[in-house]
Formats: C-alpha cells, structure tokens, sequence
C-alpha cells in the first residue's frame, strides 16, 4: 500500500482505517489521542485541554473524554490513536527557477523579499510588519522559490479562509509548474502529497513535522486567546529544523513586545506602495448614536449628509448585528434618497452587495466588522460608530482605518472614529497607525 | 467570568433578572450575544397543543387534524426554543459532528422544565436508530436528561437498524411507519403512571403520536411531551 498521501500527515486511526488496513499502517507511529497535563487532558492534535471530568458516552461504549476545540476536523477521542508516517520528504533539488512571476518590487519590498529568503535559508523565524496596503505576497515569491528550489516543502497559511481563496490563484500563477494542494474547512477535496500547500491554520493540525518553511499571512485575525491554538499548530506542523515567516499588518502586543525586546527578527514596512501616509483616524467625541431618540441632530449624522452631499462614498462600521438592525430603519427614514446597503456575516447576498459598492453602484455600504480585513475598495472614507465597542480590538481598528486610502488616486482617504470614552484598543490603534507614519517619514519612504 | 459554550467567547452574563430573583449567581452557559440568539416560545403566543409560533392560543390546524385521528386524547407538547437557523447549527453540532458537551447549554431549562413535572412522571426519551447511536455513540435526548440529572427509562426502542427523520420532507415524515416498539421488560412501569415523552426537535409531531400509539393503550394516567426545539 502506497503511504506518499501520509507523509508529513498526523490523523486520526479511525479515520484512516476507513481507507486503510491496520497492516497497511503497520509502519506507521501511534500515540494516544490525549495525554494528561497539570490534571487536565490535553488534545494531542490541537493542544487544547479538556477537564477530567467532562466525559461522555462514545462509541467505544465507555465514556471517553473528547476534543470540543478541533472537533470541526472530525472528532477526536480519547480511546483513538493519532498516526504519523515518519518519512522522509520526497522532493529533489531542482536547478531552474520556479518563480514566473515578472512585476517588480519597490525599494522596502525588496528589502524585506531579502531578509526572508535569509530567513528560509538559515531556517531562523521571521515577522514582517507590514502596513495595510504595503503589497505583502509579492515580496514572498523570492524566498517560496528558493526555498522550493532546494527540495522544500513549503506551507502558506491564513487563519482566514478568504485570504486562503484570494492568496491561492497569486501563488498558484506565479508557480506555474508547482503543484499546489489548497485545503481549507469548506469544499473537502481529495488531499494529495504536494511540495506547495496553501492552508488555512485549522488544517495545520492534520500535519506533523511536515514543513521545511511556513508562512502564516494575517496572524493577527484572530483575538488573542485563540492565537495560542494557532501557535500550537504552526509548531507542530514545521520540522525540528524550519523558518516560519509571520506576516501581519498589526501585531499583537505579545509579538510586538518580542521584535522590540529582539527575541524574533523583523522586517517592519511602514509604507504603503504608494508612498502616502496612513490616513489617522479623526476622533468625534459623541454619546453613542444607538441611544439616542434622534439621531438627525447627532454630529455622525451630519458627517454622512455632508458625504452624501459631496458625493464621498464610504463605508460604515456598526459593531453588531443587532445595533444594525436597531439603528437601519431610522437610517432609512432620513437618507431615503440615498442608495445604500448593509452587510453582515451570515447576510445570503453579501458578495452581491460588496460588489454593487465596488462598482460604484452604492453612496455607501453599512457593515459590521466582517469587511475589516480582506476587501478593498477604491476612493473611500471611513467612519466608525462606537469605536469604543467591545468588539473593537486594537488590530480590528487598525484594519479597518487601512480600508481608506489604499488606491494612489485617492491617498487621503479620511477615516473618523465616534466615541464616547476613550478604550485602550482605540487609542493602541491611533498611535500604532501614528508610529508606522513616523517610521515611513524617517526611513523616506513617504512622497 | 466564564467562556460561552457556543462560541468561546468570555464574558461575564450573569446578572438577569431572573437570576437575581431565584439567588441563582451560577455564570450563563451563553454569551449574552448567543443567549439572544435563541428564540424562547415562553413569551410568545403559541399553540396550546404544540407549541407552534401563531397569533393565538387556540390550537393549530395540526392539533386539531391529530384531535381527530386520535378521539379522545387532547395532546400537550411543549417546547422551549423556536427552531430557527441558530438553534439548526446547534443540533447540527450536537448531533452530527458529536459535540456532546452542547447538551450542558440547556441544563438550566431541563432542568426546571422536570422540576415542575415532579418526581412521579415516567420519562420516556425518543429513541435514535441503531446505526445513529453507533456512529455517533450517544442518543441526544437521553443526554440532555442525563446531564441535567433528570432519571428516565428507555422503555421505547427502535426497530430500525437505520433511517433518520431528518433529510425528509414534510409528506415523507408523516407517511412513515412506526419506528418504535415497547422494550417488553419496562412496558408494565407505564400502566397508571403520568408519562412525559421527551425528544430533542418536535417537527411534524409524526415521531411523537408514533409514540403515543404504542403508549396509550398501556393505559399510563396521562401523557404529554417536551422537547428543547419546535
Ligand atoms: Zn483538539
Ligand atoms: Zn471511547
Ligand atoms: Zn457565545
Ligand atoms: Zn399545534
């Protein structure tokens, strides 16, 4: 029985025993799917813990303790085995460049496109901080194509499955003659052993020891606490001796506090490829708009009319669902000549809306925090409602402030922040987006 | 402080009204946000006989159409949640992925639910195919009783090896045959007791009448059923 398809892989026995014989895997390595830590079961696949005491009924017919954390990769139980195929990788050196690619890179691009080459080279770890809109997967291409070059497997990963879908026909483009699998939650297609792996995180923790190079883009879109499962899989999933490359346009202070304290190389690009600053949020002190029994007076409403009346499009964040929905009729009733949407997570007709906007067909788009990251329009102003929502972290108000401006026919983008009370994500935001200008100024990046 | 069962998120949803009347401080299984998410039929106007969303109280044209068919016994079933796309999302991760720690989301209402039945009442879980309990390892209903430390007795079984309700429409779900028989060594606990028929989703109310026809010629002293969704 050919095992090509296990190599780098750690799945579950009773997965695999629906399409292998236990002698077929008799090569293989074995170990318990938990294992006990600090009085507590630890998933061996994700890393997450469980209490002793939360078992329940299993098709063993004991009651096993199993995984809640990974369970959308099937489920994990205590009584399973995890199987890994220790093996060695199958890829030779090749002489020809890979890389197909022609565009070229600016003056930072270039810069950082060497020192993650270096990185990959010398497997040692890498952050590259780069702002909204710097152009970041271009300056990737280099170091993939060494590295590939010198018979490594190599993984490009997002946390996102958006970033995944748009990453993949860039790389894909720019490597040709590569074949590239692209595994993400969704549509399960059939996994093949490929040299170039475009991921999501969550379908790292079906790898073990696979990676010779990994590269995770926008590390930081998730909060916090959800990060240190990201950082379990992103360890496991790389051989003992590897380079991880963190790309994030807002790192988080743990990471932040490692690149200043130099526990972590980086690479820190504060231009955008343009060449104009970051546009830094306008803060309007205001009670916050949901509350109020009429909004026409309120300082945020005139800001729109002004907009509308200038023809400005823009984009409008709200921080749920349900403030959306409190505040959309009274919208309605006071801009009921204006042609606009909104959009949420779960909205059926989310792609139509986002594209009428990108067309040009909407004065402006309402949204929650879903178009944070991700899409871009061109020529648009900002405004944020109840910035200081709890929703809000520091890293989501940076994202969302870098929505303006990103085109070289409108720099200037304004953004504008309505808040009541300062919160520390709405400050961290202002001053990182300040810091990254100052560092652009100083380093004469900026036009 | 606690993190939300559904979706992870820490929050600190406590202090309800409720909560603060019954002395109760135990922290939400929900996040506040979740929490709003299910849609309780408690303070809606439902049907009597089913629980149904309506504009009235008066019992539904499927009340009264099974009042028909079954002379004689007015049926009650009572449900707590409205089947709606959050509440299908978590059965979904309940059921079928087998994330059986969601049947803890719901140990509150169970709970309280059955207190007010009181200690007499045989309760009586819907069975799941044998194909259904082998895959997935657990019966959903018997876990939602039994994480909520209410006693029951699997006095139905399935006869069949597999099928399942779910994947059918609504024409096919009433057309099906009787599922289910009496497990002969519990059919005589039924005779002069109160019976509560308990099952995770009431959707037709196919699967519980299917219940009731062999029930109620053991002669319980009453019956009547629950279930989390309608
Ligand atoms: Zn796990
Ligand atoms: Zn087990
Ligand atoms: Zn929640
Ligand atoms: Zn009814």
């Amino acid at each position: 029985m050919d095992l090509t398809n296990l190599i780098g892989r750690e799945l579950l026995l009773s997965d695999l025993l629906t399409e292998y014989t236990e002698s077929d895997l008799s090569g293989c390595t074995f170990r318990p799917a938990f294992h006990s830590a600090k009085r507590r079961a630890q998933c061996n696949r994700c890393g997450s813990f469980s209490k002793l005491t939360e078992i329940y009924p299993c098709i063993c017919g004991n009651n096993c303790i199993y995984c809640r954390y990974c369970i959308q990769l099937g489920k994990v139980r205590a009584c399973d085995k995890l199987v890994t195929y220790e093996a060695a990788d199958l890829f030779s050196k090749k002489p020809v460049p890979y890389l197909k690619w022609q565009g070229s890179l600016s003056e930072q691009q270039e810069k950082a496109s060497k020192e993650i080459v270096l990185s990959i080279k010398e497997f040692t770890d890498r952050v590259v901080w780069a702002v909204t809109g710097a152009g970041k997967t271009e300056m990737l291409f280099k170091g993939i194509s060494e590295a590939l070059e010198a018979g490594k497997r190599v993984c490009v990963a997002s946390p996102r499955i958006d970033v995944c879908l748009e990453l993949a026909p860039r790389i894909q483009a720019a490597f040709p003659d590569i074949q590239t699998a692209l595994l993400y939650g969704g549509e399960e297609s059939v996994y093949i052993y490929t040299q170039l792996v475009i991921a999501t995180t969550h379908q790292l923790l079906r790898f073990k020891e696979a990676f010779d190079v990994l590269i995770i883009d926008e590390i930081d879109a998730f909060p916090y606490y959800q990060n240190e499962g990201l950082y379990y899989a992103s360890e496991k999933a790389v051989k003992k001796q590897s380079s991880t490359i963190y790309l994030t346009a807002t790192p988080d202070t743990k990471l932040q506090r490692k690149i200043v304290k130099g526990q972590i190389e980086a690479s820190i690009l504060p231009a955008r490829y343009h060449g104009y600053p970051l546009p830094v949020p306008k803060i309007i002190r205001e009670k916050d708009i949901f509350s109020m029994s009429d909004i026409s007076a309120s300082k945020a409403c005139r800001q729109i009319l002004m907009l509308i009346s200038r023809r400005q499009k823009f984009l409008l964040f709200i921080p749920t669902i349900r403030l959306m929905d409190s505040i959309l009729p009274a919208l309605r009733r006071f801009f009921s000549t204006t042609r606009f949407e909104s959009v949420h997570a779960q909205d059926p007709f989310r792609k139509e809306k986002v594209e009428s906007m990108r067309k040009g067909e909407l004065q402006f788009l309402i949204t929650t925090t879903i178009l944070e990251r991700g899409v871009t329009f061109k020529n648009i102003d900002v405004i944020v409602l109840a910035a200081d929502h709890d929703v809000y972290t520091e890293s989501a108000l940076v994202q969302i402030a870098g929505r303006a401006g990103r085109s070289a026919d409108y720099p200037e983008g304004k953004v504008t922040f309505y808040l009541e009370e300062w919160t520390r994500s709405s400050k961290g935001a202002v001053q990182q987006i300040r810091q990254m200008n100052r560092q652009a100024a100083k380093k004469g990046l900026l036009l | 402080m606690s993190r939300c069962k559904w979706c992870g998120t820490i929050h600190s949803n406590t202090l309800t009204i409720h909560a603060l009347v019954r002395f109760e401080l135990q922290p939400d299984t929900l996040c506040f946000q979740c929490r709003e998410k299910l849609e309780s039929l408690n303070d809606q106007l439902t049907c009597r006989g089913c629980s149904r969303i309506q504009d009235k109280t008066d019992y539904c044209p499927d009340c009264l159409s099974w009042q028909k068919t079954y002379q004689g016994h007015t049926h009650i079933h009572e449900a707590m949640y409205a089947y709606n796309e959050f509440a299908s999302q978590i059965i979904e991760q309940f059921k079928f992925t087998g994330d059986c720690a969601i049947a803890e989301l719901f140990v509150k209402e169970v709970k309280e639910y059955f207190r007010k039945i009181g200690q007499t009442a045989l309760i009586i879980p819907i069975p799941v195919s044998r194909e259904s309990y082998s895959t997935r390892g657990f019966n959903q209903t018997e876990l939602l009783l039994a994480v909520s430390g209410v006693t029951y007795n699997s006095v139905l079984v399935n006869r069949y090896q597999c099928g399942r309700q779910s994947g059918k429409n609504r024409k096919q779900r009433l057309e099906s045959p009787q599922p289910f028989e009496i497990d002969p060594c519990h059919g005589e606990l039924i005779r002069g007791k109160p019976v509560v028929l308990v099952d995770d989703i009431y959707t037709t109310g196919r699967t519980i009448y299917h219940a009731l026809d062999l029930i109620l010629p053991m002669e319980p002293s009453s019956i009547r059923s629950f279930s989390l969704f309608r």
